[in-house]
């Protein structure tokens, strides 16, 4: 039977409080633009609402979702995927208002990143 | 033994904050030596100069897209063979096959763990690149 080898894990720990402390650094500058994100999402959606260009919400909520994945913001990133995959497959709009409420919801109050490990 | 070593990597993102997610990743857990290019257009500005080992490149860009990118990439001097994995959302069965069929040795799922990207990177390459 073999185990994990475990012995080296002394200087580890140092490590991964240094990736832990950039990380937070990312994630606490994502967190002071979600504001200026969301008034860019709802600029969009209404724009949408319009008729006039689905485009720019497209692009918009794509970019949250990717980065709000890949910093552990995870209760953010859900929703706006749903919402990409949605406008992607021509839903209509007043369908997908449930989801856009839900992502506003949580840009206004952000729920703690999931640890980056 | 590894004739082929894996140590400088271009990384094409538009998103600033991904970007930075995976310099960390690369640089501080993989070791690599990374330059990070925000579109496809800085893409063919750096690389025949950085000539990198490999180069990561981000499927949905605003203006240039992934696949555009790497046909142009390939015209350029020192980058005909370069080996390529896609970063993308898009990770279905035939998506990857499609993707694979463009030239890519690999593709990378998005979102990446940071901390098991540059090992993830590392697998691929042995599997994917002469030794």
């Amino acid at each position: 039977m073999s185990h994990n080898n475990e012995t080296q894990n002394e200087p580890m720990v140092d490590f991964e409080a240094l990736l832990q402390l950039e990380f937070k650094k990312l994630q606490d500058e994502f967190l002071s633009k979600v504001p200026e994100r969301l008034s860019e999402i709802e600029n969009d959606w209404n724009t949408a609402q319009e008729g006039v260009n689905l485009e720019a919400l497209c692009q918009s909520v794509h970019r949250l979702r990717g980065t709000a994945l890949t910093l552990g913001f995870k209760e953010m990133g859900t929703p706006a995927a749903a919402l990409e995959d949605a406008l992607k497959n021509h839903l209509p709009l007043e369908q997908l208002k449930p989801l856009y409420l839900e992502l506003r919801l949580e840009m206004l109050e952000p729920k703690p990143p999931h640890a980056l490990m | 033994v590894n004739t082929n070593p894996l140590k400088r990597i271009l990384m094409v993102e538009d998103e600033p904050d991904i970007q930075a997610v995976a310099r960390i990743a690369l640089e501080m857990v993989g070791g690599f030596e990374v330059k990070t290019c925000i579109s496809g257009p800085d893409a063919l500005k750096v690389a025949p100069e950085f000539l990198p080992d490999l180069i990561l490149l981000d499927m949905m860009m605003p203006g240039m897209d992934g696949i555009t990118t790497l046909k142009h990439l390939r015209e350029l001097p020192g980058l005909d063979k370069t080996p390529v994995m896609f970063m993308t959302a898009k990770v279905q069965k035939h998506e990857v096959e499609g993707y694979l069929e463009l030239g890519a040795i690999a593709v990378i799922a998005k979102p990446f763990n940071p901390m098991s990207l540059a090992g993830d990177i590392k697998d691929l390459w042995s599997l994917h690149v002469p030794q």
